[in-house]
């Protein structure tokens, strides 16, 4: 379910927050605790580390809540849950620059550990190759039903720029990946909850 | 998501990469096939109320904390002295008793700390001749405040300090001196939150409901506005004398070698009593902002057996709160009366009580009860009044004390928003024409409406008659986030069509001070594009149907947050 934010109760918390009023963040974490989880959730699709990563991301942001100072308080939890999961994976996967499960495979063998088919392979190969903020972008359009504009503001972006990012994604994926072999779903996330 | 949804996804990205269209059914059915490997995210409820006990046991870093990690000549002062006891006793006495003379001039708050022999001469020293006696209103020339134009349009941007941070602003942005930086992109952002219902289903369903739009539209009252000016109010915040006296009085203590004597102009910022005893109470006083805050003293507020449940989620679920553990809206309420009798808070300036039932929108509309999150907090509102009327916030929420009710407890346990009575009152001429405010108001009042695409699927939300009142906002100026109180309109929402889950603002405010109005109603700049057949765009300035375009939008969070 899409969140729509009422961005000046989430601003008054916030600043009742800093101030030192526990229960006004209380009221931010009930509001965004499932959405952060299912964003954590999609990126790692496993649910205990989606759970250690959400636990991280909330206790920063109530630990920092004294630095909160930009407009939005979705768009600065989401700054530290990217941030979270990008550590989680490089502190887990050694030095490797992964970003999220997707971005996992090259050093971690996991050919060796699923049994992979060629199409599925081919998906993953696919999908690979968009950045961190393409797939991000994805999940928050197709799978958290994030507006465009709500997406530009968590990424940090004008909204133009995410619908080309977006565009250019669907289109790298619709040309690596054969319309007769667009089976996304099931092989992508066994594969990642398998290294997970 | 349903093709339709799907298909208006795609037209937007048309309208960039007018090619894509020749591979829509390819697209279409790649973003289908997305959609159905859209896993469950299997969210444990228990697992929320669990993280929740844990960090709420955490205390926030202080400014002294953020600040000493950037400074580390300070840090290495303060951390190699263990700071004498004594001083944070003297601290604490001194703070409460300045506090009870700054905030409330109620010498019955004096009872949160034990009464001291030589308090009224403390008192004295501390408060500075002068500060007790202020008027609760002092009346300033018209216009004082300058020019409000700006507050119909943007706010004051974030600075790069966190009492920087201002809400304000028609159409719902938050901009300011910076305003070209965030305007039109929190505008749009705030206009679609406040309009527009997407979701109406469980999280736990993948296929999207129809996606509405909404039109406001007014079925009240014929409105007869006759007052061509009224009074804008700004707080009065804090006391410089008092923040000194309060340094100035510590200036003399020895923290095992350290002196304060090679500082000089030091003034008090905030201080944090906690009572000591079980179920104990953590106050806090800014005596910047001047406002003082209580919260639960989280060591002295364990719940062992909870505690105990380790990581046993069915055990964590036992202890969540379940629909018949929330007291009824009038229990609430006395506890939260108790509470402020039992601690003598001056209700002298706040109206009557009512309960913040914010999540049972929610609830009602899940179709799995027996999992939806409730919070462990409910909250008690006493909203603000001032000449008689009840402060609202932008959004027409009730501005106020707030008390918080801890559900598994079942007391009262903490409260915000209290601040002494003191604001300075100017005055500013105000719009009267009826057709010209419901008209503001129809298009979604400061925080704007969105307008979908598509005419046919717009719903009509009525407006009843609204009432006059103070919206409470924000404005940053000279380094200092501004609390005023503006006269406004509120428009209750009387009636949403049958079936329409309908997540927007539950009220729509129109500021009546025309220099604001006036903003609001021009919405310069404001470009919305339409698209049309075939994927060309035209442009329309605000008001207009369509889809709002390309923005500026805010920096990333810094990497610090990491």
């Amino acid at each position: 379910m899409a969140i729509i934010q009422d961005k000046m109760k989430d601003l008054n918390l916030a600043l009742q927050a800093q101030s030192g009023d526990q229960s006004a963040f209380g009221i931010l974490y009930d509001a965004y605790v499932k959405h952060i989880y299912d964003f954590v959730y999609y990126k790692t699709l496993n649910k205990e580390v989606a759970e250690d990563i959400t636990s991280i991301i909330f206790i920063k942001a109530w630990k920092n809540i004294r630095q909160f100072n930009t407009e939005s308080f979705m768009a600065w939890l989401y700054s530290i849950s990217r941030n979270a999961i990008i550590d989680y994976y490089r502190s887990n996967k050694g030095n490797i620059n992964i970003e999220d499960c997707w971005d996992l495979a090259d050093k971690s063998n996991f050919l060796e550990k699923i049994d992979v088919d060629l199409k599925i392979e081919k998906i993953k190969e696919a999908m690979k190759s968009l950045s961190l903020v393409e797939r991000d972008i994805i999940i928050m359009r197709f799978w958290l039903d994030i507006p465009f504009k709500d997406i530009a503001e968590r990424l940090g972006k004008n909204e133009g720029a995410v619908k080309m990012a977006l565009s250019r994604s669907l289109k790298n994926l619709k040309n690596k990946i054969p319309l007769a072999l667009i089976i996304l779903a099931p092989g992508i996330i066994n594969i990642c909850k398998k290294l997970n | 998501m349903q093709e339709a949804e799907l298909k208006k996804i795609l037209q937007e990205l048309y309208a960039l990469e007018p090619d894509l269209k020749l591979y829509e059914r390819e697209l279409l059915v790649l973003v289908s096939r997305m959609q159905n490997a859209k896993p469950d995210t299997k969210f444990d409820a228990a697992f929320a109320t669990r993280l929740k006990a844990e960090f709420m046991q955490i205390s926030p870093e202080t400014e002294t904390e953020i600040e000493s990690k950037e400074s580390k000549n300070l840090n290495s002062i303060f951390n190699s002295n263990n700071m004498n006891k004594k001083f944070y006793l003297a601290l604490g006495s001194l703070a409460v008793i300045s506090v009870a003379v700054v905030f409330f001039v109620k010498p019955q708050i004096s009872h949160l700390i034990n009464p001291q022999k030589d308090a009224q001469e403390i008192n004295n020293k501390v408060a500075g001749a002068g500060d007790e006696n202020q008027e609760a209103v002092r009346v300033l020339s018209a216009g004082a405040f300058g020019d409000l134009a700006s507050l119909g349009t943007a706010v004051n941007s974030p600075s790069e300090k966190t009492s920087a941070m201002a809400l304000s602003g028609g159409g719902g942005t938050f901009a300011g001196a910076e305003m070209s930086r965030v305007s039109l992109a929190t505008m749009d952002t705030a206009q679609a939150n406040s309009g527009i219902a997407v979701s109406a289903i469980a999280p736990d369903m993948k296929i999207m409901p129809p996606f509405y739009g909404f039109q406001y539209v007014y079925k009240g009252d014929t409105l007869n506005l006759t007052d061509e000016s009224g009074q804008v109010y700004r707080r009065i915040k804090g006391s410089p004398t008092i923040a000194k006296n309060m340094a100035g009085l510590i200036g003399g203590f020895d923290f095992d070698g350290f002196s304060l004597s090679a500082f000089s102009d030091l003034k008090a910022s905030n201080i944090t009593l906690t009572e000591d005893k079980n179920l104990g109470l953590m106050i806090y006083f800014d005596f910047n902002e001047g406002t003082i805050n209580i919260n639960e003293n989280w060591e002295k507020w364990t719940t062992p057996e909870r505690d105990a449940c380790g990581g046993d989620s069915a055990c964590w679920d036992r202890y969540r709160i379940k629909i018949g553990d929330v007291p009824a809206d009038s229990d609430l309420i006395s506890l939260a009366d108790k509470f402020l009798a039992v601690h003598t808070v001056n209700l002298e300036h706040y109206g009557a009580a009512l309960v913040d039932n914010y999540w049972r929108d929610d609830y009602t509309r899940t179709t799995d009860q027996a999992n939806f999150y409730i919070p462990e907090y409910a909250t008690v509102i006493y909203p603000l009044l001032v000449d008689g009327k009840a402060v609202r916030d932008q959004s027409g929420n009730y501005a106020g004390l707030r008390v918080s009710i801890n559900l598994n407890k079942k007391v009262a346990s903490g409260l915000s928003g209290l601040v002494p009575y003191r604001y300075e009152s100017s005055k500013y001429d105000l719009e009267t024409s009826s057709d010209k405010l419901i008209k503001l108001a129809e298009n979604g009042g400061w925080n704007g409406n969105y307008y979908y695409q598509s005419p046919e699927n717009t719903q009509t939300i009525e407006l009843g008659t609204p009432e006059i009142s103070y919206t409470q906002i924000y404005r940053y100026v000279d380094n200092r986030n501004e609390e005023l109180l503006v006269p406004a309109l509120i428009f209750p929402i009387v009636k949403i069509p049958e079936g329409v889950n309908y997540y927007g603002q539950k009220y729509v405010v129109v500021p009546l001070v025309k220099e604001m109005m006036n903003e609001l109603g021009n919405q310069p700049g404001i470009m919305y594009k339409t698209i049309q057949a075939g994927g060309a765009v035209s442009g329309s300035v605000g008001g207009s149907q369509g889809m709002m375009e390309s923005v500026p939008a805010i920096a990333p969070a810094p990497d610090l947050m990491r």
